[in-house]
């Protein structure tokens, strides 16, 4: 009974997450390939940030509990999950192109690839992408915002977090 | 007279640095460049990196980075406290984040870039693409960090693969660990 109510439970949740997230549209694979290009080219250096900081994190864990054992830990991270977690980008890369296409439709793309063809367009976009990894900016934000801003934006947040939890869209810890 | 030269001297030390940043200032003001290139600049950052920033903060996001979405059929009691705080944070934020933006493209970036950039992106192409780029942070499918976020299969897998690997898995342990960390 209670794995009936399991399955039960799990093909309703599949049903209602389905429906929050339409899934797109067919895409043309050709539009889809030509997106995808755009935007692995993007996003390829924020993977590259976010690889190395599971890497840290997992070698970190997995070291506490396998003493001694750092570089057999870094090694299976390499071996093992490293390629995983591309296959799982892979797999994000390629739904974020198909929403992209949908949403920009074939105009855009050609557009979009025309102006990051132009020497302004691809200075932009380099420009956009040291900005992902450069911390002056957030700094300058915060400085900006000043001691009590920056204390009146986490107090917002704070807010909206707690509103959230008490609605139910978050458990606790997050 | 002893006792005073440290005071005068730390008078002329203030002057020094008063002239220093207001040197600064003026140097600055002077690579910026006219009133208009940082209205182009702000026009830019406003549709993308600043609004990237700045909904990247919003409860859709919050909830996106976890892999979900939210509710339609939310209270509105709870929807309204919730869209109230959203507010707060982005009217303290956008202002904000705009300049600053602003201001670093205008460092880096030439008068003639700034200004192809600005007439791509009052094209409808390139507002939509503005928004589309905004808009990945909101949908819990195109939202990265949801990728990069505790999977309960995921850590299952992992753990299997690193026990047949000979290794063991720390308690309560969650893999990809999550981003926002």
């Amino acid at each position: 009974m209670t794995s009936k109510a399991s399955i039960y439970g799990f093909v309703l949740v599949c049903i209602l997450h389905m429906g929050a997230v339409p899934a797109p549209a067919e895409v043309d694979p050709a539009l889809q390939a030509r997106a995808e290009a755009l935007l692995r080219s993007s996003a390829e250096r924020n993977l590259a940030r976010k690889i190395e900081r599971q890497r840290d994190s997992f070698i970190a864990a997995y070291a506490k509990a396998n003493k001694g054992e750092r570089q057999r830990v870094a090694a299976f991270f390499d071996a093992e999950v490293e390629p995983r977690l591309r296959q799982r980008w892979e797999i994000w890369l390629s739904t974020a192109a198909g929403h992209f296409v949908e949403r920009v439709g074939p105009s855009g793309i050609a557009s979009y690839e025309q102006f990051i063809a132009t020497p302004a367009g691809q200075r932009y976009r380099e420009w956009g992408r040291e900005l992902a990894s450069d911390d002056t900016v957030k700094l300058g934000i915060l400085s900006e915002l000043g001691l009590n801003g920056a204390f009146d934006v986490i107090s917002a947040r704070k807010e909206m977090l707690a509103a959230m939890h008490q609605a139910g869209l978050m458990e606790e810890g997050e | 007279m002893m006792k005073r030269l440290p005071i005068i001297a730390r008078l002329l030390a203030c002057v020094a640095a008063g002239m220093a940043a207001m040197m600064a200032v003026a140097a600055d003001t002077e690579t910026r460049g006219a009133p208009q290139l940082l209205a182009q600049a702000k026009e830019i950052v406003a549709l993308n990196q600043a609004s990237v920033f700045v909904q990247a903060m919003s409860p859709a996001a919050a909830l996106a980075g976890k892999g979900r979405s939210l509710p339609a059929d939310l209270d509105p009691a709870a929807k309204a406290a919730i869209d109230r705080a959203a507010a707060r944070i982005r009217d303290l934020t956008e202002p904000v984040a705009i300049n600053v933006f602003a201001e670093k493209l205008v460092d880096d970036l030439s008068a003639e870039d700034i200004g192809a950039i600005a007439a791509f992106m009052r094209t409808d192409d390139g507002k939509a693409i503005a928004t589309a780029f905004g808009q990945m942070a909101e949908n819990p499918v195109t939202n990265l960090n949801a990728a990069f976020s505790p999977d309960p299969d995921f850590t299952k897998e992992i753990a299997a693969l690193a026990a047949q690997a000979g290794l063991k898995t720390p308690k309560n342990w969650e893999f990809p660990a999550s981003s926002e960390k």
